[in-house]
């Protein structure tokens, strides 16, 4: 009997009841959004930030570490290849960059060479002034080089090679800002291919390279580059891995922040929601006086009123939940493909989530209005007064 | 002495910044009488109804139900007392609007112990409702709803009926209905307490108490003009059928 009055007064009181139900299902979205998004959050991020740049640089395992930022002589052939493939399967991004020493108006410069796309997708922090070199016979220069040598975008330079006796003709298309000691060289472009085919493979018109090393923008922080580099170590890959503790430092603050800051939305989000569910029961119970002291008239107890309530609110508090959750599922991949480009994959958690979060309030906003009606005299409400 | 169904002793009751809706009433009701309580507005009838009922508390002194002091009840065991001896009928009817005329009677069986529809169902065929039972209230006449409203106040098999103007919202043709089963309820030795304005009922109640102010003005037995005064003095008479 219980369940075909709390049926019957649900389904033949439309209006009130879709009112209830969109405020708990609007609950239940908001939930579902951010609980989708906490779960994704830090790894949907984390592969966000990864864009932003490289995370780790990768060496010849018998050449120093500095070498990397100044090239010094040849180690021993990395296997740039495995590296890059193991990258791809640990979904990283990679760059491999070959270092030569050429000379400009007679002074040295360092000559990094390297594949374009891959440079870009590395470094899309450098502010750059003109546009990035697309192909070969043309060059991208560091701001800090450019003020050296004079280099303004669209010229035409010839850097020369000591060993042999070589030169290339190179057009800068445009300079960069990057605020690290990449503002001191030249970027020449080279196919992925070139790139990788190691210290004893001479590029057109060049020496072969005095180093050659890789940045990697690994997944998963720390954890993720130390499994990356127990890999290329099983590979024998000839590499040693270093993270740039800096940049992996400032990605786990940013996390945080961010993470921080959706705790707070969702507090403020569960709290207006709460008021509005409150509000809803609370308006719902309070257009029942009547009916719920006829209740008590006919000898109900006030217990079973407060249950039947309860009951009522936990039903809508239910489908409320299961209509927010796909309401608030819809509403993640709408985010997260906007703000990621990466769809989310609806959880369970998130549904028990928005679940246990939807019929508590609709308990607690149930319980506040049984009590609240519990108040009125039955004599008085059934007087009408 | 055979035992009241309703005994007042001394009831006053008094609301917050009002005058008294009763003042120190007593009478005593004996089993199977059916009384009609008269007056104008505002003289108390429907207080005394709601003391009878249990849903509100007199001020000062005592009503007693069959024996039991239901003043000294808490709300929970009021309830139970209520829906174990005590059938209602409003004037306004209050069925519920999103059950059935069948659901509604078997509502109040829900609340007493345990539904039983083919009961229910007897029941309202008794008061002539059996056709309607799969209907909504909002699609019967103003005397089906109230057939429908003393079907679920019978339905339990109360020893005590109050009515409050059960004929207050209806035709002549569907008051007649209500006062033929009243006269059926009565001759089956059911104790009938009626709040009305109705002259007509009041006359085919067996007793007429008529309040004034909050007192009994008049208590008169139809038929035999005897009257058993309460009001100021205490002591019944026999003589005039005023008090």
């Amino acid at each position: 009997m219980l369940v075909k009055i709390v049926g019957n007064s649900l389904l033949k009181r439309v209006r009130i009841t879709v009112w209830t139900l969109a405020t708990l299902s609007t609950c239940a979205a908001l939930v579902t959004l951010f609980a989708a998004l906490a779960v994704d959050a830090e790894k949907k991020m984390s592969g966000s930030l990864r864009r932003l740049g490289a995370n780790a640089v990768v060496y010849s395992d018998s050449e120093p570490s500095d070498g990397v930022t100044e090239p010094g002589s040849a180690g021993t052939s990395p296997k740039w290849e495995t590296v890059k493939e193991s990258a791809v399967r640990a979904d990283a991004g990679v760059v491999v960059l070959q270092g030569r020493v050429g000379t400009l108006k007679g002074k040295p410069v360092a000559v990094i060479t390297s594949d374009p796309k891959e440079l870009s997708a590395m470094t899309p922090y450098w502010v750059v002034r003109g546009r990035r070199p697309a192909s070969p016979g043309e060059g991208l220069a560091g701001k800090r080089a450019a003020a050296v040598f004079g280099i303004k975008e669209g010229s035409e330079w010839t850097i020369r090679w000591n060993r042999p006796s070589r030169e290339s003709r190179t057009r800068i298309t445009g300079v960069f800002e990057s605020g690290d000691e990449d503002e001191d060289r030249i970027f020449l472009p080279v196919s992925s291919s070139t790139a990788t085919a190691g210290a004893g493979a001479a590029t057109a018109g060049m020496p072969p390279p005095l180093t050659s090393y890789a940045l990697l923008s690994v997944p998963g922080g720390e954890k993720g580059i130390e499994l990356l580099a127990e890999r290329l170590d099983a590979r024998h890959a000839g590499v040693a891995v270093k993270p740039l503790r800096q940049i992996l430092h400032g990605e786990q603050k940013t996390l945080e922040k961010i993470k921080l800051l959706s705790a707070f939305a969702l507090l403020a989000v569960l709290s207006l929601s709460s008021l509005g569910v409150s509000a809803a029961v609370l308006a719902r119970v309070a257009e029942r006086q009547q009916e719920l002291a006829l209740f008590q008239a006919l000898g109900a107890k006030r217990r079973l009123i407060v249950l039947f309530l309860l009951y009522e609110s936990a039903v809508l508090g239910t489908a409320g939940a299961a209509a927010g959750f796909l309401l608030g599922t819809f509403l993640a991949q709408g985010v997260t493909l906007r703000i990621f480009q990466v769809a989310v994959t609806p959880r369970l958690t998130s549904f028990l989530a928005a679940l246990a979060v939807t019929v508590g309030v609709a308990l607690l906003a149930g319980g506040a209005g049984a009590r609240r009606a519990l108040k009125v005299e039955p004599a008085i409400a059934l007087r009408g007064e | 002495m055979e035992e009241a169904a309703v005994t007042f002793t001394e009831v006053s009751k008094e609301y917050p910044g009002e005058v008294k809706a009763l003042d120190g009433i007593s009478l005593r009701i004996p089993r199977g009488e059916w009384v009609a309580v008269m007056g104008p507005s505002g003289s108390g009838k429907t207080t005394f109804l709601n003391l009878l009922d249990g849903l509100d508390r007199p001020t000062s002194g005592q009503v007693r139900l069959s024996g039991t002091n239901i003043t000294g009840l808490a709300p929970a065991e009021a309830a139970v007392f209520r829906r174990e001896n005590i059938g209602l009928v409003f004037q306004q009817f209050y069925l519920i609007p999103y059950l059935t005329v069948l659901e509604n009677v078997m509502l109040a069986q829900y609340f007493h112990s345990m539904v039983d529809e083919r009961q229910a169902r007897e029941m309202l065929d008794s008061v002539g409702m059996g056709h309607r039972a799969s209907h909504l209230p909002s699609q019967l006449s103003g005397g089906e709803q109230q057939r429908a409203c003393i079907a679920r106040a019978l339905v339990n098999d109360p020893g005590i009926i109050l009515a409050d103007e059960p004929t207050g919202n209806l035709d002549e043709a569907n008051e007649e209905k209500v006062f033929e089963i009243f006269r059926e309820l009565h001759r089956g030795g059911r104790t009938i307490i009626v709040v009305t304005h109705d002259r007509v009922l009041g006359n085919l109640a067996q007793r007429r108490i008529v309040l004034n102010h909050g007192r009994i003005a008049e208590n008169t037995y139809n038929g035999n003009g005897t009257v058993e005064c309460t009001e100021s003095d205490r002591q019944p008479t026999l003589s005039s059928g005023k008090c």
